[in-house]
């Protein structure tokens, strides 16, 4: 355990704070460097995005952040602090590896890039939501527990009723599936929010009613953000903060404004330039 | 690559020495001499009664491998033709396909063969035949499956659309792509040939005991185990180390390779 | 309703077809039942008595009268007599099935079971005790016949050792080695299916979903993820039962348990082909109920394809 007193610039206290983290995955006894020297903090109630092309090492800083790296293939060093409800910052690395997973699980929750294949298709919808009820509130009876679920279905937006928790995923809708991924998501008490390119395997019109729905769903909660993706145009929509890899690198990071509009780095301008060119330069300061 | 090639060339000077080596007289039994230990007259000593097992040994891989030919030649041309042409022609051919399919490996065919080697006598070309129609059906269904899944690509239905012969579809574009799975298949197939034939032979059904295989000769040296192991080790040896090769020779690392889970 | 009823078809066909075929191949033989059953009484092969067997047996009736009327006994309950010693066949058979069918059912069912969990293990823990495990049963179970291990455990356990006799007695050590070397070589094969179908699943959007919402990794896999792994497992048992009945043969045949195997290859042996006709319908019998009792299973997992 590290305690951790450091306050932000802004005086924001840090939600979520990763220290000079390097990953490397072991192939044929080698050690190849996948991140060196990440380093980024988060505060409460922000909204971050990690942005750079694929292999630059975005969704591997959030397998790292999320403790799903697998122990016997890779090799992680740094922190990841993590805040208490008492104040203190909690490294995820000082914990042992087999009890990381239930300690991340109470710290943030996940949508992930292929959210419409993220349920089991052998269990009805009701076995798996309601076990995931039962993980974080055990012993809850099954009048209550019912209760809770059609609460949570009309939250999220997930039509049917009962009849619904009676199926299984293949005989539900894409958009269905999805939103029952992300309601089970968020059935943890988590304050922070990962979203790996959610919005990936979708279409357009999808895309855009599912990062609105994310963002309605932060709105209400006040939970941080920290948004995983490509597309440039979706995170400065959705984001205050930006953060740009490259190879294993972080290149930039800084506000969205500051990184959008007075780029220090090449590559970040590069990389917005890219962005303009295809969305238009009013579509994006919508 | 490199120990693949090895194998094989390990496996080609094996086939050339059983076929070209000059050997004695198998059916030259010699009551004086027996039991005797290996020599320069008798490579691997003399059995029982005084025959020369090195020349047994080499008789019997002569018959072991052309077993082989028969049946993985038989199955695998067979069977891959027939479950590429069920998966791409569909319809009743397919479920005619599927039912022959069904029907050889439902009768097990070390017993059809027990069946037939007692009724016509035990020959090693009837054997290849019989292992080669029996073990036809695995090769179909998974030549099918292979195939199923390969239409679905869209250079194949690209191909179909602008009417390219179903002939060269089949042979040029969709066995190329399923051939690697079919060879692995094949290889453990064939050590599974050498498994059941030397079973064949060591049950003995029609067997002709002066002309014995690899696995006639272990029955009839199985009291021996301790008294004379030396002639029950070369049969057993010679059965494993060709079924070990038929396995590793056309084994493909490729194919297993996994990707790394977050469980690894 | 209708897979039903196409499965029962496919099995009559089956069922047809090699009854056909037997009975054609055991008519084409150079000696009839006749000539047997006068051997066996040491008669002497006269005209007169040729004639009157003929006669007696039906055999002078048409071939597919001969032929219905043998399948109608067959489904009757009477299956004949031996050609040989006049015995009752059902009756033979009914003696001689409790032996190889506990070592074909027990063996692949502790097979199977074992395939499991250490296919489990071996998918759970890459390149450890487990998975060499596996790779090496599956060569070994390749490579090395059943009879050759049927052969040194003879000798080592009652030659060498003493413990056990195989030959004398009521034979229950033969039996229990032969379940234990089914069971062996099964896992050799199977635990291989199991180790791939779990990696399958392991890689899967859903299972690491579930860990990232606070599953424990194992019980993710054991508990959540085991249905395609088992279905899997059921299939290859199904291909893998006809393999059970050859490898049952050579067992049988090793260790002199008087199993239906033994009969047939004594039967054989004697040109019974009463004995062997009847052993074809009883072998295509029971793959039918195999396969039967294992699609029923497959069903009740109710592993669905993809989402």
């Amino acid at each position: 355990m590290t305690e951790n007193a450091d306050i932000l610039k802004d005086g924001k206290m840090p939600a979520l704070e990763v220290d000079d983290l390097c990953v490397w995955v072991l192939k044929e006894g080698k050690e190849i460097p996948i991140l060196s020297h990440i380093s980024f903090s988060i505060g409460e109630g922000e909204r971050w995005a990690i942005a750079g092309e694929s292999g630059a090492g975005k969704s591997m800083t959030m397998n790292a952040i999320t403790a799903l790296l697998p122990e016997g293939s890779t090799r992680i060093s740094g922190r990841i602090l993590f805040r208490q409800k008492d104040g203190s910052m909690v490294d995820l690395l000082s914990i042992p590896y087999k009890e990381r997973q239930a300690f991340v699980a109470d710290q943030v929750a996940v949508i992930f890039q292929d959210s419409i294949n993220a349920l089991n298709p052998n269990e009805r919808v009701f076995k798996q939501w309601s076990e995931t009820v039962l993980l974080h509130q055990p012993g809850l009876s099954r009048e209550k527990l019912m209760q809770h679920l059609l609460k949570r279905m009309e939250i999220f937006g997930v039509r049917g009723g009962e009849e619904t928790l009676r199926h299984f995923p293949d005989q539900l809708s894409g958009g269905m599936r999805q939103r029952i991924a992300i309601a089970m998501a968020l059935e943890s008490p988590a304050r922070i929010l990962i979203a790996d390119e959610p919005t990936t395997s979708l279409d357009a019109i999808t895309q855009r009613s599912t990062v609105d729905f994310i963002r309605t769903l932060l709105d209400g909660s006040g939970r941080t953000l920290l948004y995983i993706s490509h597309n440039l145009g979706i995170l400065q929509y959705m984001c205050d903060h930006i953060m740009i890899l490259k190879n294993g690198l972080m290149v930039e990071q800084g506000t969205t404004e500051e990184l959008f509009y007075h780029g220090k780095e090449p590559y970040t301008r590069e990389l917005v330039r890219g962005t303009l060119a295809i969305m238009g330069d009013s579509n994006l300061r919508d | 690559m490199k120990k693949k090639l090895i194998l094989w060339a390990f496996f080609a000077v094996f086939v050339l020495f059983l076929f070209l080596v000059p050997h004695q007289n198998i059916k030259l039994t010699d009551i004086l001499n027996t039991y005797q230990g290996c020599s320069r007259e008798h490579l691997l000593g003399t059995d029982n009664l005084g025959r020369d097992l090195f020349a047994l040994m080499v008789t019997g891989g002569q018959r072991t491998l052309l077993v082989v030919f028969i049946a993985t030649l038989i199955s695998f041309i067979g069977g891959s033709l027939l479950g590429m042409i069920a998966a791409y022609e569909g319809g009743l051919l397919r479920s005619l396909i599927q039912f022959i399919a069904d029907f050889v490996t439902v009768v097990p065919s070390l017993v059809m063969a027990l069946i037939f080697s007692a009724l016509f006598g035990f020959s090693a070309p009837m054997a290849g035949v019989i292992f080669g129609i029996g073990n036809i059906g695995q090769y179909i269904n998974l030549a099918e499956g292979l195939t199923s899944g390969m239409k679905e690509r869209d250079f194949i239905s690209a191909e179909t659309s602008i009417g390219l012969p179903r002939a060269s579809i089949l042979f040029l574009h969709i066995f190329p792509n399923i051939m690697r799975q079919l060879f692995v298949y094949m290889g453990n197939n064939a050590s599974s040939v050498v498994l059941q034939y030397a079973g064949l032979a060591f049950i003995g059904l029609g067997t002709d005991v002066t002309n014995p295989d690899w696995g006639t000769l272990l029955y009839q040296y199985r009291v021996y185990v301790l008294t004379y192991p030396r002639l029950v080790i070369c049969p057993i040896a010679a059965i494993c180390l060709l079924a070990l090769f038929f396995h590793f020779a056309f084994d493909d690392a490729r194919i297993k390779e996994t990707e790394l889970t977050i469980y690894d | 309703m209708k897979r039903i009823a196409i499965y029962l078809i496919k099995w009559a066909i089956i069922f047809l077809v090699a009854s056909i075929l037997v009975f054609t191949v055991v008519r084409m033989m150079p000696s009839t039942p006749v000539d047997k059953w006068l051997d066996a009484y040491h008669l002497p092969h006269t005209e007169e008595n040729v004639a009157f067997m003929t006669q007696k047996m039906g055999l002078d009736k048409p071939l597919y009268a001969q032929y219905v009327q043998w399948i109608g006994n067959f489904l009757h309950g009477d299956w004949g007599v031996s050609l040989v010693s006049g015995e009752d066949i059902r009756q033979r058979f009914l003696d001689k099935m409790p032996y190889s069918f506990s070592i074909g059912i027990l063996g692949l069912l502790i097979g199977a079971a074992s395939s499991f969990f250490l296919g489990y293990r071996a998918a759970l823990h890459r390149n450890r005790f487990c998975d060499r495990l596996t790779t090496f049963l599956t060569i070994f179970s390749q490579s090395v016949p059943m009879f050759v291990l049927s052969i040194l455990i003879i000798n080592a356990f009652s030659v060498r050792l003493r413990i056990a006799s195989f030959f004398t007695g009521d034979g229950k050590y033969a039996i229990v080695a032969s379940i234990l070397l089914t069971a062996l070589y099964a896992t050799g094969g199977l635990s291989r299916v199991v180790r791939s179908a779990f990696r399958d699943e392991m890689s899967k959007s859903y299972v690491k979903f579930m860990v990232s919402r606070g599953f424990s990794r194992e019980t993710v896999l054991l508990r959540h993820a085991y249905k395609p792994p088992l279905a899997s497992l059921v299939s290859a048992v199904i291909t893998r039962f006809a393999g059970v009945f050859g490898g049952s043969t050579v067992l049988e045949f090793a260790f002199a348990i008087p199993g239906l195997s033994t009969m047939l290859v004594s039967a054989m042996d004697s040109r019974d082909y009463a004995i062997l006709q009847t052993y074809i319908l009883v072998v295509i019998i029971w793959m039918f109920l195999v396969h039967l009792v294992l699609n029923l299973v497959l069903h009740l997992i109710g592993a669905r394809r993809d989402a």
